[in-house]
C-alpha cells in the first residue's frame, strides 16, 4: 500500500509547472506574507492601560467584577488591518489550489481504471485527504500561530472558501464559487474582520459550526469521487488547467463538457442557437473581410459581446463592494478601481490568445478548408483581434461608468484621453503576447508568463504614475513603446502560427 | 512533369530522436484507391499528415495536385477532403449548424447529397455535436468531407468506430461516388476487407518505410503459402531463401513467400523430393504474414 501511496503522490509532483508556481508561490508570496503578519503582532503586547476596577459606594474594589475579566484576550492585539493579510495568505492559495486539486481528482476518479484498478480508491483518496487537510487545516493553523490568531476562525475561513469552490468546479457551477467569494471578501470588510479575527473568542461557536460544514462538505466531496459512476452528470473530467494537451478519452470528455455548457439553462441554449442561427446570412466566401466573421462562430457558444458584458457586471460589481464595504477610508478607496482597469486592460488581451489556444486542435482542420495558410491565419488573428476590441470597449465602458457616475471620481478629459491612449496601447501589447504565447501547448505555462509579465509591467506603470503626474509627452512615449511591442509580439507570433505543425 | 495527385519524395519526418519515416517514395495517381496499411505506430497517420501539410517533413518533399503541401493554394484545397482519425468540430453547435458553416467555406457545396447523406445515416441534426457518440462523430467527418465531392479524399482511418450497418453505408456511398468519376482516394484502415472492396493499389508501411506499393492483384500474386509435404523427413534448417516465415513439422513445412515464383515451387519439389501446394492468401493474411515475417 505504501508504495501505491508513493505511485498517487507522484501524480501530484509530475505537473512541473504548477509545482515550480506553487513553489514560487510559497517562496515569494506565502513566506514574506507569513514574516509580516507575525512581524505584525508586537512581541510584546501594547495593552490599552487597565481600567480601574469598579468600586462600590464605599470606594472598595468589586470582586465580582474582577473575577471574570480575563488578563488577555489574544485576538484582541491583532490590528484591523493584519485581516487582509490573512485572508490573502489563505485566500489565495486556497482559489488558486482548488481548480487544480478538483481537475487532477476527477482525472483520476472520472475514469473506469477508479473503478477496475484494485486498492486504487482507497490509495488515491488517503492521498487527497492528508492534502486537504495540510491546506485547510495544518495550514491555517500555521498562520494562526503565526499572527497569534484564533486557529478555529482561520480554519473555518480556510473551509468556507474552499468547500463551495471544489464543489462548484467540480459541478462546474459558478454559483457556488459567490460562496466562496463571498467568504474571500468579507475580510476586507471591517464588519467581516470582526467576526473572523478580531472577535474570533466570541464567535467560536458559530466559527466551529462553519468549520464543521466545511469538512462535511469536504468529506461530501471526497465521498462523491468515491462513487462516480459513467451515468452520473458529474462524470467528466475538468480540463481547464490542461497541463497535459488531451488526448483519447480526454478529448471525448472535454466536447461532452463543452456541448453542456451549450445547454445547460434554456436561456444559454436560446442566446446560443440565436446566434448560431444567424450563420445562413453569411455568404459562402473564402476571402474579405467576410472571413473573420465567419469564423468567430468557431470560437465559442455565444457572441464576446455577451461574455464581456457578463465580465465587466462582475468587476462591476466587485469593484462597488470593495469601494463601499471595505476598509479604505473615503478618498483613498483607489484599489477597487486599479483593480477594475486592470482587467479592463489585461483581460481584452489575453482573451485573443486564449480564443486562439482553445481554438487549436481544430485549427488542423479548418487548415484543411480551401484557404490559404496565411488567408487563415490572419483571418483568426482579424476575429480575435476584432473580440479583444468588443471586450475592451466593454469593460471599458463598464469602468467609466462605475468611476464617474456611480462612485463620482473627478475625470478630467486630459486624464481620459491619457487613460484610453495607455490602456488601448497596453491591451495591444498585452495581445500580442497572449497570442505569441498561444502557441504554446501547455496552458498553464502561459497563464503563468502572462502573470508574471502583467504583474510586473503593471507594478512597474504604477510606481511611474505614482511618482506624480506624468506629463503628456512620456505618456505619449510610453504608449509608442507599448504599440512597438505590441507589434514586435504580433510578427512574431503570426511567424510562429504561419509555421506551427497543426497536426 | 508530374501528374501525380499526392507525390512523397524521400519524405522523412522525425519527432525529437524518433524517426518515424524514413526515405518514403509514394506517387498517387489520378483515378487511382490507394489503400494504406500498416501496424500501429508504422506511420500511416504520420504519413498521411505530412501529405497534408499538417506536419512539417523533416526532409524531403510532400506535393498535392503538383504544389507544396505546406503552402498549399485555396483553389488546392478546395478539391481534397479529409477525415482524420479523431473528429474535431465545434463541439456546442448542433449538427445541422456545424454542416452549415463548414458549408459557408466552399463555394462549390452540394447541400442536397449532404442531406441525403444525413439522412442515410441517421443523423441526429438537432442534436449537438459534443453530446455524440464516437460513431456519429465519425459520420459527422465523413459527411463534412464529403460535402463538396472533393476530388482527392484522404481517409485515416475512417470506419474504425462504425457499426458495420454504418460502415456498409459508407462503403457504398464512397464506392457510388467513384463510380464514373475520376476521384483520387488514400484510404488507411485496419479492416483490410474494406480494402479489398474499394482499392486498386495497395501500399503497406513498416518502420517507416514502404515496404511495398503496387496493384493490390500484383500483391497477391507475389505472397503465397507454400505446404510442402516430403516423403523425408524435413531438417531443423529448412529454409526457403526470401521466405517470410518457415515452420518446419517432421517431413511437413508451411513456407510464406514475399516474391513467389513457379520456378521456386519446381525447385522445391525436386530438392526435397516433395509435394507442393500452392495457397492463395487475402490481404488480410498477406499483411499478417509480412508484419510477423519482419517481427521473426
Amino acid at each position: 500500500m505504501a508504495e501505491r501511496i508513493k505511485q498517487v503522490l507522484i501524480t501530484y509532483v509530475t505537473h512541473r509547472y504548477i509545482l515550480a508556481a506553487c513553489l514560487a508561490g510559497v517562496v515569494l508570496f506565502v513566506v514574506p506574507n507569513l514574516i509580516a503578519v507575525s512581524r505584525n503582532h508586537p512581541s510584546t503586547p501594547t495593552l490599552p492601560p487597565p481600567l480601574p476596577p469598579p468600586v462600590n459606594e464605599l470606594g472598595q474594589p468589586e470582586l465580582s467584577a474582577s473575577v471574570g475579566r480575563p488578563s488577555t484576550f489574544p485576538s484582541q492585539q491583532i490590528a484591523p488591518s493584519i485581516a487582509p493579510q490573512i485572508m490573502m495568505l489563505i485566500g489565495m492559495p486556497l482559489l488558486f489550489l482548488a481548480s487544480f486539486l478538483v481537475g487532477h481528482a476527477k482525472t483520476q476518479f472520472a475514469h473506469s481504471r477508479a473503478r477496475l484498478t484494485p486498492d486504487f480508491i482507497f490509495a488515491h483518496i488517503a492521498v487527497l485527504a492528508a492534502i486537504l487537510f495540510l491546506l485547510l487545516v495544518a495550514y491555517p493553523m500555521l498562520i494562526a500561530w503565526c499572527a497569534h490568531a484564533e486557529s478555529t476562525s482561520l480554519v473555518a475561513i480556510a473551509l468556507a472558501i474552499a468547500a463551495p469552490s471544489i464543489w462548484g468546479i467540480h459541478r462546474g457551477r459558478v454559483s457556488w464559487f459567490f460562496v466562496s467569494l463571498g467568504a474571500f471578501y468579507s475580510l476586507f470588510t471591517e464588519r467581516g474582520a470582526n467576526f473572523w479575527i478580531i472577535d474570533a473568542e466570541q464567535n467560536w461557536t458559530v466559527h466551529v459550526l462553519i468549520a464543521v460544514a466545511g469538512a462535511v462538505l469536504i468529506a461530501a466531496w471526497l465521498r462523491r469521487l468515491c462513487q462516480l459512476r459513467e451515468e452520473l452528470d458529474d462524470y467528466q473530467t475538468n480540463i481547464q488547467w490542461g497541463v497535459s494537451r488531451p488526448g483519447g478519452g480526454e478529448a471525448i470528455e472535454q466536447r461532452r463538457l463543452q456541448a453542456n455548457q451549450a445547454r445547460r439553462s434554456p436561456l444559454i441554449t436560446w442566446i446560443s442557437d440565436n446566434w448560431l442561427a444567424r450563420l445562413p446570412a453569411v455568404p459562402p466566401t473564402n476571402r474579405g473581410m467576410q472571413l473573420p466573421r465567419l469564423l468567430l462562430y468557431g470560437f465559442s457558444p455565444w457572441p464576446m459581446e455577451l461574455q464581456a458584458i457578463w465580465m465587466a457586471l462582475a468587476m462591476g460589481a466587485m469593484t462597488l463592494f470593495m469601494a463601499n464595504f471595505a476598509f479604505s477610508k473615503p478618498g483613498s478607496n483607489t484599489f477597487p478601481i486599479h483593480m477594475f482597469l486592470f482587467f479592463a486592460t489585461v483581460m481584452p488581451g489575453w482573451i485573443g490568445g486564449l480564443s486562439l489556444a482553445q481554438r487549436r486542435p481544430r485549427i488542423a482542420t479548418e487548415l484543411l478548408r480551401p484557404l490559404t495558410r496565411c488567408q487563415l491565419m490572419d483571418s483568426l488573428f482579424a476575429a480575435a483581434a476584432r473580440n479583444s476590441i468588443v471586450h475592451w470597449l466593454i469593460m471599458n465602458a463598464g469602468l467609466l461608468f462605475v468611476a464617474w457616475l456611480v462612485l463620482r471620481i473627478q475625470i478630467t478629459a486630459g486624464n481620459l484621453i491619457m487613460y484610453v491612449l495607455l490602456s488601448a496601447t497596453a491591451t495591444f501589447a498585452a495581445w500580442g503576447l497572449s497570442v505569441r504565447t498561444a502557441v504554446w501547448s501547455s496552458p498553464f505555462l502561459r497563464i503563468l508568463v502572462m502573470m508574471i509579465v502583467f504583474g510586473l509591467s503593471f507594478g512597474v506603470a504604477a510606481g511611474w504614475l505614482a511618482k506624480g503626474e506624468a506629463s503628456s509627452v512620456s505618456v505619449l512615449i510610453a504608449a509608442m513603446a507599448l504599440v512597438a511591442i505590441g507589434a514586435a509580439l504580433v510578427a512574431s507570433a503570426r511567424k510562429a502560427w504561419l509555421n506551427l505543425e497543426l497536426g | 512533369m508530374n501528374t501525380s495527385v499526392v507525390r512523397l519524395d524521400h519524405l522523412q519526418k522525425s519527432f525529437a530522436a524518433k524517426q518515424v519515416l524514413r526515405d518514403i517514395d509514394l506517387p498517387i495517381e489520378p483515378g487511382t484507391v490507394l489503400g494504406l496499411l500498416g501496424s500501429n505506430g508504422s506511420g500511416k497517420t504520420t504519413l498521411i499528415k505530412c501529405a497534408l501539410g499538417l506536419l512539417r517533413p523533416t526532409a524531403g518533399s510532400a506535393t498535392v495536385f503538383g504544389e507544396n503541401v505546406w503552402d498549399l493554394s485555396a483553389a488546392a484545397k478546395a478539391r481534397l477532403g479529409y477525415v482524420p482519425q479523431e473528429v474535431t468540430t465545434y463541439p456546442w453547435m448542433r449538427v445541422r449548424q456545424v454542416i452549415t458553416y463548414t458549408a459557408a467555406f466552399y463555394p462549390n457545396w452540394k447541400q442536397p447529397f449532404v442531406d441525403e447523406l444525413c439522412r442515410r445515416w441517421h443523423l441526429p441534426l438537432e442534436d449537438r455535436v459534443g453530446a455524440l457518440s464516437t460513431g456519429q462523430l465519425q459520420t459527422v467527418g465523413i459527411v463534412l468531407a464529403l460535402g463538396h465531392e472533393p476530388e482527392l479524399l484522404v481517409l485515416d482511418e475512417p470506419v474504425a468506430s462504425l457499426d458495420p450497418s454504418a460502415r456498409r453505408e459508407f462503403l457504398r456511398t464512397l464506392l457510388e461516388m467513384l463510380d464514373g468519376h475520376e476521384r483520387t482516394v488514400l484510404f488507411s484502415t485496419h479492416i483490410t476487407s474494406d480494402l479489398e472492396r474499394v482499392a486498386n493499389r495497395v501500399a503497406i508501411l513498416g518502420d517507416g518505410q514502404i515496404r511495398f506499393h503496387g496493384e493490390l492483384d500484383e500483391l497477391k500474386d507475389r505472397v503465397k503459402r507454400l505446404r510442402i509435404s516430403s516423403r523425408r523427413e524435413l531438417p531443423a534448417s529448412f529454409a526457403v531463401p526470401g521466405s517470410l516465415r518457415c515452420e518446419v513439422a517432421g517431413a511437413n513445412a508451411t513456407v510464406s513467400v514475399a516474391n513467389f515464383d513457379e520456378r521456386l515451387a519446381a525447385d522445391m519439389r525436386q530438392t526435397w523430393d516433395a509435394d507442393v501446394a500452392i495457397q492463395d492468401l487475402n490481404l488480410e493474411e498477406i499483411f499478417v504474414e509480412m508484419h510477423n515475417g519482419r517481427a521473426n
